[in-house]
């Protein structure tokens, strides 16, 4: 129909691209995460193990600012697609439903605008504390997790972490064509368990800090 | 003797494209649970006919599941609770009793309202002819077998194929994406022999279509798959996303 021009510009060449692009820089950014949850490991090793985990770190020099610039590329990509997709959507179906039921989708999938939002908003907390020149102390862990109140923000941006990969783990093999019936019910169940173990894995370290006298001292 | 149930419909109404709309409840009376959903709407109309109200406009044609013409929001969920039903296929004994049935036209900005309960649905037939089709003239029917599809390819297509455009997949998707139907005929084609010379041309074009005629974009909900009354698989989809990314 004409006169009916819809406001917001499609993102990139076309829905599918975007689509795709989400699909690759989430594929990207979560196997960063999973590179930050090895690298917490080192916190159980023992203090000294940790601080040479930070140093050697920090060594990397040039790498590490390589790397940061790449992350930083794939999370701006990821968001800015993002954000133009929800609007796009949102204009899709301009007057909702009164009534409106819901067959399939999982919560993850519907909740995927929301958990996102509040990844960044967590991540505008998170970086710039541990982001610095001398690399995270462990003096800088143990007091910033001795507050409940700092455990309970970062359980709750977790939290949003694990249900936006839950969907996303799975979402991304559907958008770049790898889905099959045959494996869609093994991939949804890794796509779970993957995000689970990731929001966990996560969680350990303020929730050490917080119950664990004995850690990192 | 047939069983009678009561039931209270609240219908979506409105005059015409910018008018304003509402619902209005109607009362069945008691009625035989053998009835479709659409020949209690057929009685409603009977009734307000006579009392000089104007009718409830809905579309329907060949009323056994088969055209694609039917389609409604049935409490909240496309071609109503039943799966694998079209709107025409849904019957009262699928209903509870005494209950209250919430009738409300499909939502899209790709479907913009005609009256009451009818959507336009021609942006379908425009993607469509971006380029689902083969551009061959074939003549005669073919010998059959002359090409040989292995059968598993044969079973793809036809699955795919089973789609009979009603659009609920759009309906009933959050993001009011069409990418099931997309992926549906994307998909038949590219299993077949005869949609080879097109293949990379035509996904470009018809997921062009869609995005040109303002559906959403997929964000893998499956809401489209599980309301879809043929069942079309999200493999199809699939299919496409792959089509599409290697075209291009
Ligand atoms: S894919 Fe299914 S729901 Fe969508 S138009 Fe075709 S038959 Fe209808
Ligand atoms: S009227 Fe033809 S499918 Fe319902």
């Amino acid at each position: 129909m004409e006169g009916r021009a819809r406001p917001v510009r499609l993102p990139f060449a076309s829905t599918v691209v975007s689509q795709a692009l989400m699909a690759a820089s989430g594929a990207g950014l979560t196997m960063f995460v999973l590179l930050h949850l090895l690298g917490n490991a080192a916190a159980y090793l023992g203090r000294a193990a940790f601080l040479a985990y930070a140093r050697h770190l920090h060594g990397l020099g040039p790498l590490l600012q390589a790397m940061e610039l790449c992350l930083l590329l794939l999370a701006a990509t990821h968001v800015v697609t993002g954000t133009m997709l929800t609007l796009h959507n949102l204009q899709s179906r301009p007057l909702p439903y009164r009534v409106k039921a819901i067959r399939a989708a999982s919560l993850s999938s519907r909740l995927m605008p929301i958990s996102g939002p509040l990844i960044l908003l967590f991540l505008a907390a998170h970086v710039p504390v541990f982001r610095r020149p001398a690399g995270p102390s462990p003096e800088l862990i143990l007091q910033l997790f001795s507050h409940p109140g700092t455990v309970a923000f970062y359980l709750l941006g977790l939290a949003a972490l694990t249900s936006h990969l839950s969907h996303g783990l799975w979402s991304l093999f559907q958008t770049l064509g790898l889905h099959s019936p045959r494996h869609d019910q093994a991939l949804r169940r890794i796509a779970a368990i993957v995000s689970l173990a990731i929001g966990m894995g996560l969680a350990l370290i303020p929730l050490s800090v917080l119950l664990w006298p004995g850690f990192l001292r | 003797m047939e069983k009678l149930i009561h039931l209270t419909l609240r219908v979506w109404r409105q005059s015409g494209p910018d008018r304003p709309g509402r619902f209005h409840d109607y009362q069945s009376g008691p009625v035989a649970t053998s009835l479709s959903l659409l020949e209690l709407l057929d009685l409603v109309n009977e009734r307000l006919t006579l009392n000089g109200e104007e009718p409830i406009a809905f579309d329907h044609d060949c009323r056994e599941g088969t055209c694609g013409a039917c389609g409604a929001m049935v409490d909240g969920l496309a071609h109503g609770p039943k799966a694998e039903t079209t709107l025409c296929q849904l019957h009262l004994r699928d209903l509870a009793d005494g209950g209250l049935v919430v009738i409300e036209p499909f939502r899209a900005w790709a479907f913009p309202l005609i009256k009451d309960l009818v959507v336009d649905r021609s942006a379908l037939d425009r993607i469509m002819a971006a380029g689902g089709y083969v551009s061959v003239d074939t003549g005669g029917a073919p010998e059959a077998n002359v090409i040989p599809i292995p059968q598993p390819d044969a079973d793809q297509a036809l699955a795919a194929a089973s789609c009979i455009g009603c659009g609920a997949c759009v309906a009933s998707c959050p993001h009011a994406s069409a990418m099931l139907f997309v992926g549906g005929k994307v998909s038949q084609l590219a299993c077949l022999p005869q949609g080879q010379p097109e293949r990379a041309r035509r996904v470009l074009a018809m997921v062009a279509a869609a995005d040109r005629e303002g559906f959403g974009a997929c964000g893998n909900h499956r809401e489209c798959e599980a309301a879809c009354p043929k069942r079309l698989s999200l493999r199809h989809l699939a299919r496409m996303n792959r089509e599409y990314l290697s075209a291009r």
